[in-house]
């Protein structure tokens, strides 16, 4: 708990520091972001909407990482989930209702973990590094939806490179016209908790992390590694995939060029300020989204970039990465 | 001399530099010197033989040498354009010490060196020694090995928890005299009782080939069965095929052709501990489920109980006696020693109906070997039929009711 709070700290400082080296004033900025992330209902509302992608993928990424599988293929996981979201709507423009909700966000999630899949199989089959297969991939997929919207998935007589959208009976609800909250949300505290439920609590989730602290000492006990470590790949996939499905089918309803923002890079430093567990996703998702919600409105009132967000989260990221060597480091002289 | 943590290690490692002392100087040819980092250690002509090998695993054996500036011409004897962290165990030792011996120094200090090696490895090395001192050097030798110490050191200086208990000169300490300082007391050596009668075959191995990493036959059809409430004992020179064998009887190594059949559970303490035994940063707690996640025991509705693992883990360690006996501590805080009963209570806390042990003591001062080879027993006696692989002779000896050799893949009976 209190190293929540310091964290807490350390993060509105970063924050605070950030803004006054881009020049901005501090105390206004920090109104702008505050008054567009979390005064009133409606700010709330687009900060759990911003953050669901977030919370979904750095979920996801720390199923990934916590078994040695350095995943940073979100961003791809999560556009080519959406792409076969898309594709099968393309394919069934019939099909209505929560019924086709439920297809899409399927599709999402399958093809999101194929994906991830194909990194799985070259690492398992062929030894080639996760992280550079993961990170390829992503370029793949960018190029991939660059190309569908503007060719195949393009709805005839359209010159709008972009998806026919969803009809409004298969979107996730909303409760309030005026807001953009959607049910979709409800998703993000059950997958946290199984998630939680299944790293911390199950024999599978306990090799799951085994191997990804020691593979030798899990292949000693008979843990199949390169299975684990697939299954794990494939769920990080899946997660990510789901990502973009909740995007897909709660804010947008159709696929663009520019449709994510890079919320599955994003969530790396998502899962890792939140120290790769399921409930820490869940605070740092949170603050990322506020901070992506509010950053809307200083660019529109404060006159702040929007890279302002980035700059942000990597130094943010970067400031936690070392006060976690530091202190691993006295805990080392202490016990030596 | 000295139990695992009576600080020779600490020692060691602040005369390498790697330490900084908290009070107190060192003098090194009537000078008193400091020194902050293990290079200007070695500026002073300090070398130091580690416990654990200081080379880079993914270089070979001439980059290695090359990086540290050892002398290429005395290691024509090592696998120059091997790559380090393909060699067996007993073989990196061997490039450790060429890389240390190489700079030339004044002072060689040898962290346990001897404990990965053979019988006839460890002679050859204390022959080395004598050399060493013969040229000039002075050389300071840690070791568990009594017989060593007597064999080769002028002086015999004995550590307990950090205080020097005991010094002796060449010819003046017996290995009784010796083994009591240590172990402060007198403790108890198990002795293997007689033979259990006749008893079901529990392993039966029948024209075993297995590779190795590399590829190549480390198994060479090799047949052979262990009755319950048997110890077999595998001897010979490291790298022979033992880990390979002792990995396909485990199951987690593919068999070339042949057969194994094993009946009931079987439980495996692993060659090298903190290589593939434990997982160093995670918890005692964790590293104890390593066995105890698949205990039916521990669950209920599927999930891992905390509580449960705790009251199960608890028990581990009061009745191995790890210490610190703290579950949650990083199991990288332990001694070797206690690191060892960590992976032996966990593999022997329900009488297994096989256990492979690989190495068992291997590091280890003689009374936890004495523990570690009473738990091994204890099993046996339980009915458990067990497989001991070792380079140490005298532990052979001491537990096993038959012994054979591993030479190049092959199989021959010694006893």
């Amino acid at each position: 708990m209190r190293r929540v709070l310091l964290l807490a700290a350390g993060l509105f400082l970063v924050l605070a520091l950030t803004l006054w080296a881009f020049g901005l004033p501090v105390a206004e900025s920090l109104r702008h972001l505050w008054e567009g992330s979390l005064a009133g209902k409606f700010a709330i509302h687009r900060t759990l909407v911003k953050a669901s992608p977030l919370i979904l993928a750095g979920l996801g990424m720390v199923v990934a990482w916590r078994a040695g599988m350095f995943n940073i293929g979100g961003e791809g996981q999560l556009l080519v989930g959406v792409a076969a979201g898309a594709s099968l709507y393309h394919a069934v423009p019939d099909l209505q209702g929560p019924a086709l909700t439920v297809l899409v966000l399927a599709a999402c999630i399958l093809s999101g973990a194929a994906w991830a899949g194909i990194a799985a199989f070259l690492h398992t089959k062929r030894g080639v590094n996760v992280v550079i297969s993961t990170i390829l991939l992503n370029f793949v997929a960018i190029q991939l939806i660059s190309y569908l919207v503007r060719g195949p998935l393009q709805p005839p007589g359209s010159s709008i490179p972009q998806t026919a959208p969803l009809p409004e009976s298969a979107m996730f609800l909303r409760l309030d016209p005026q807001s953009s909250l959607h049910t979709g949300v409800l998703l993000l505290p059950v997958l946290a908790f199984l998630v939680h439920l299944w790293l911390k609590l199950t024999p599978s989730g306990f090799r799951l992390r085994l191997v990804g602290q020691n593979p030798l000492a899990a292949r000693s006990a008979r843990v199949p590694v390169a299975r684990t470590q697939v299954v794990a790949l494939l769920v990080s996939g899946g997660l990510c995939g789901l990502a973009g499905g909740v995007e897909y089918v709660g804010v947008s309803g159709y696929l663009f060029d520019g449709f994510s923002p890079g919320w599955g890079f994003f969530a790396i430093p998502v899962a890792l300020l939140g120290g790769l567990e399921a409930w820490g996703v869940l605070l740092s998702g949170l603050y990322f989204g506020a901070l992506l919600a509010g950053s809307r409105n200083l660019e529109a009132f404060g006159g702040a970039p929007s890279a302002l967000v980035f700059a942000v989260q990597g130094v943010a990221v970067l400031a936690f990465v070392a006060f976690q060597q530091l202190a691993n480091r006295r805990r080392e002289r202490a016990d030596t | 001399m000295g139990e695992n943590g009576a600080g020779k290690s600490t020692l060691a490692n602040i005369l390498s530099g790697s330490l900084a002392p908290t009070s107190g100087e060192l003098i090194l040819n009537g000078e008193a010197i400091r020194f902050s980092s293990t290079a200007e250690a070695r500026d002073y002509g300090i070398d130091i033989v580690h416990q654990h090998f200081m080379l880079v695993p993914a270089f070979t054996v001439r980059e290695n040498l090359l990086l540290f500036g050892a002398d290429l011409n005395k290691a024509r004897d090592l696998p120059l354009d091997a790559v380090v962290g393909e060699l067996s165990v007993g073989e990196q030792q061997r490039v450790e010490i060429a890389r240390a011996l190489g700079s030339g120094g004044a002072l060689v200090l040898f962290d346990e060196p001897t404990a990965v090696l053979t019988l006839e490895e460890s002679d050859a090395l204390l022959e080395r020694l004598r050399q060493l001192r013969a040229e000039g050097r002075a050389v300071v030798l840690i070791t568990h090995r009594v017989e060593e110490a007597l064999a080769v050191a002028d002086r015999i200086t004995v550590l307990r928890a950090g205080e020097v208990v005991g010094s002796y000169g060449a010819g003046e300490a017996t290995a009784e005299e010796l083994e009591r300082q240590i172990a402060g007391g007198q403790f108890d050596r198990p002795t293997r009782s007689s033979e259990s009668g006749v008893a079901e075959d529990r392993l039966i191995v029948e024209d075993l080939f297995v590779l190795a990493d590399r590829g190549h036959l480390a198994v060479n059809g090799v047949s052979f069965h262990v009755r319950a409430g048997e110890v077999l004992g595998i001897g010979g020179v490291d790298g022979n095929g033992q880990v390979e064998l002792a990995e396909a009887l485990v199951g987690i190594r593919p068999v070339e052709s042949g057969s194994i059949r094993r009946s009931g559970r079987v439980a495996y303490i692993p060659p090298d501990r903190n290589r593939d035994g434990l997982a160093l940063t995670m918890s005692v707690l964790d590293n104890l489920l390593i066995a105890g996640h698949r205990k039916p025991a521990l669950r209920r509705a599927g999930l891992l109980l905390p509580w449960l693992a705790r009251l199960w883990a608890e028990g581990i360690v009061r009745r191995f006696s790890v210490r610190p006996p703290y579950l949650d501590r990083p199991v990288v805080t332990l001694s070797g020693g206690n690191r060892q009963k960590v992976v032996v209570g966990r593999e022997l806390d329900e009488t297994p109906d096989v256990l492979i042990a690989v190495y068992p003591t291997r590091g280890l001062d003689v009374r936890s070997q004495a523990d570690v080879h009473r738990s091994i027993l204890d099993a046996r006696a339980a009915g458990c039929a067990v497989v001991v692989v070792s380079a140490d002779w005298d532990e052979l000896n001491a537990i096993s009711d038959r012994v054979f050799v591993l030479s190049r893949g092959q199989w021959r009976e010694e006893r």
